[in-house]
């Protein structure tokens, strides 16, 4: 059992005032067994009306709202306390999307003839536990060359990426070997930015595992999206009037509380 | 009759004025054409009718409770009625629609069912269009312009009155109306059935809105009125699923509501028809549809579906490959009259490329037979040709699920297609139902 406190903050900027704009948050850690929400503080700049929270089809806490007036700027800010516990685990059946490819992870003639080559076993997790180190052995991390559009196809084309690249292709690999298979958003232990890895189902449970840095997900991972692919979750997306350009910069920063308390 | 055909070119003329038009494209650009009417009705008895009516309400039926089952429970899949590949291999499933029931469990509002009268006398169905099924406003306001030019016609024959469709129309929003008013939102003026969105709002006296006339905050949907914001408790969209919500679906949809998934979520507003649908009018899981009036009503269909194999299936496979030459195949993703090839008429080197792919593909095309169905007879300046024509008949899920006495017969101005959809430049007819 883990005790987490976690700080999480996005500010975009505008080249200019910006006017109606509407946006959706996915910013809110996960309910579930094993991971239990202590406290939770969630503020917004410039002040936002009509706010709301509600569950999206895959469960997730999404967060609704506006901003009317002109506005150059957008922040907002999670903060709360996460009790993480790997030992605690839900009994699932998996949605059955989770099985068959998404926009993001179809696999090309090349990805699968990649899969065919990994000689996978017919346990999930063992073949979860090969794919997501041939993933990491394949790509090299770089970042500024693939988008958030980017396809697993595309990613294993040019074998370079960031972790939702990495997530993208072990998603498409899984789905291959029918494995369920989901796309997991949220943050880790340390600071710096978001992260992206990926939930594999067996038999009853899902595991976590993290291709982008060849290690399994542990009690440091707070979990705060799923999907098939990024498409069904994307952490904020907005749509604003103004003929703008936009910079948007993440902060995020999650301690274990024992050790915070020490500091 | 003989009045009626006078008044052809009376008629046309009348709905140019009244703009009646059908945006096609053509080679990428959007061309605005007038739907040519032909003054011979069809006409269908009314113990046809009836069967019609019974076969089509059994089968919206059936079509809403396997949306409603898809997109929660799916016990259809479990008990393995329909293979999950049909589904979730779909462009038409939508995860931003999972576990989650629209008001009354109603998915399909607004259904357009295609049909053909085979020569054999039978009913055939085509197709389901479960999403934004066009089309209604052209017999109406053919119907009502007949009226005025030849009003001795309706006095001399028995047809059912058919200008009930904006009341059946109201019925189906006030159905399931979540709390204020009624819009139908339409992108505008470009889209190929402009006519139809402004004519429909004006019979079912709901408020036609465009981009910008409405927002949703507190997950709520407003209209921006002349005296302030007013709440929309249904919104009938013209617009396709991936451009509803460009929080939700394409971020690059200029013709989008922002928020309105949440909204509907909330259940604080009904979209009609419901988000989602397309896994249902999917060409492939056409096929599951007579195996769906079984599993969810118990009942044996009382529509037949014309003969079509799946190639996802080993035994229709082969069959398709055996008899390819006397099949119609359709590309299970394409709409509109495209993605349809009739395999006699390719060129025996298209036709080695296209059996290669559905043996790589099969989950993507579907065969059938060609149902060899009914000509109409249509005026072509001063003597009457037969013409290919099907039927699209439209059902309406209120507080019981109706069929509308009427419906749009769509003929094929090419006399050797079979083609007869409007965005491939047919013509078209009023449908009479006889009291008889």
């Amino acid at each position: 059992m883990t005790t987490l406190r976690f700080s999480y903050q996005t500010k975009v900027e505008f080249s200019g005032d910006v006017t109606n704009h509407a946006f959706l948050l996915r910013s809110f850690p996960i309910e579930e067994k094993g991971q239990k929400v202590l406290d939770l503080m969630h503020t917004n700049f410039p002040i936002v009306t009509g706010g709301q929270y509600l569950k999206d089809g895959f469960g997730n806490t999404v967060y609704t709202g506006r901003i009317d007036r002109g506005h150059d700027s957008f922040t907002y800010k999670v903060i709360g306390t996460v009790i993480r516990d790997d030992s605690k685990k839900s009994f699932e059946k998996p949605l059955p999307s989770y099985r068959y490819p998404s926009e993001l992870t179809k696999a090309s003639p090349e990805i699968i003839n990649f899969h065919k080559n990994l000689n996978l076993p017919s346990n999930h997790y063992e073949a979860a536990r090969i794919i997501s180190k041939a993933v990491y052995d394949y790509m090299i991390y770089e970042t500024g060359t693939t988008g958030i559009f980017t396809t697993a196809a595309d990613s294993f084309k040019g074998r370079k990426g960031v972790c939702q690249d990495y997530a993208h292709l072990m998603l498409a690999l899984c789905r291959l070997s029918k494995i369920p298979a989901r796309y997991v958003c949220g943050i880790t232990i340390g600071e710096g930015e978001t992260h992206a890895w990926v939930e594999i189902w067996n038999e009853g449970y899902w595991y976590g595992f993290d291709p982008t840095r060849n290690c399994f997900v542990d009690e440091g991972y707070i979990k705060f999206c799923i999907g098939r692919d990024y498409n069904d979750c994307p952490i904020q997306r907005g749509i604003f009037n103004g003929d703008v350009l936009q910079r948007q910069s993440v902060y995020m920063e999650v301690t274990k509380l024992k050790e915070a308390l020490l500091a | 009759m003989e009045r009626l055909l006078n008044h052809k070119s009376q008629i046309n003329n009348q709905m140019a004025r009244y703009g009646v038009k059908f945006g096609i494209y053509k080679d990428g650009e959007f061309l605005e054409r007038l739907f040519p009417f032909d003054p011979i009705p069809r006409k269908i008895t009314a113990p046809d009718y009836e069967k019609l009516e019974k076969g089509l309400i059994q089968r919206v039926t059936a079509l809403n409770a396997f949306l409603n089952d898809i997109y929660n429970n799916k016990k259809i899949l479990v008990d393995k009625i329909i293979p999950e590949e049909f589904i979730y291999r779909s462009p038409g499933y939508l995860s931003a629609c999972e576990n989650f029931s629209p008001e009354k469990k109603i998915h399909s509002h607004i259904s357009g069912i295609d049909l053909v009268l085979g020569k054999d006398g039978k009913w055939y169905i085509l197709e389901d269009n479960l999403r934004i099924p066009s089309g209604a406003s052209y017999p109406l306001i053919a119907r009502s312009l007949c009226r005025k030019c030849s009003p001795d016609t309706f006095r001399n024959n028995e047809v059912v009155d058919n200008r009930n469709y904006g009341q059946l129309l109201k019925e189906t929003f006030d159905n399931v109306n979540k709390g204020g008013i009624n819009v139908i939102y339409t992108p505008g003026r470009f889209n190929a059935a402009y006519f139809e969105h402004s004519f429909l709002a004006e019979k079912s006296g709901a408020v036609l809105a465009e981009f910008d006339d409405l927002f949703v905050e507190n997950n709520t949907l407003y209209y921006k009125s002349s005296k302030g914001p007013v709440r929309v408790g249904a919104i009938y969209r013209r617009i396709s699923d991936e451009f509803l919500d460009p929080l939700t679906f394409r971020s690059d949809s200029l013709i989008g509501i922002p928020g309105i998934m949440m909204a509907y979520r909330a259940g604080n507003v009904a979209i009609l028809n419901a988000p989602g649908n397309g896994v249902a009018d999917d060409k492939g899981i056409y096929y599951f549809v007579p195996k769906m009036i079984r599993y969810y009503l118990d009942e044996e269909p009382i529509l037949d579906n014309a003969p079509t194999y799946l190639p996802f299936y080993k035994e229709d496979l082969n069959y398709t490959l055996e008899n390819f030459d006397k099949l119609v195949i359709k590309d299970v993703a394409e709409a509109g009259g495209y993605g349809v090839v009739f395999a006699r008429e390719l060129t025996k080197a298209r036709k080695e490329e296209f059996i290669e792919k559905i043996k790589k593909e099969p989950r993507r095309f579907i065969a059938q037979e060609v149902i060899d169905f009914e000509d109409l007879p249509i005026v072509e300046g001063s003597e009457t040709v037969d013409r290919k024509a099907d039927l699209r008949a439209f059902v309406l899920a209120g507080r019981k699920t109706k069929l509308w006495p009427s419906g749009l017969t769509r003929f094929s101005r090419n006399p050797d297609s079979f083609v007869v959809n409007s965005s491939q430049g047919g013509g078209f007819k009023d449908t009479w139902i006889m009291s008889h």
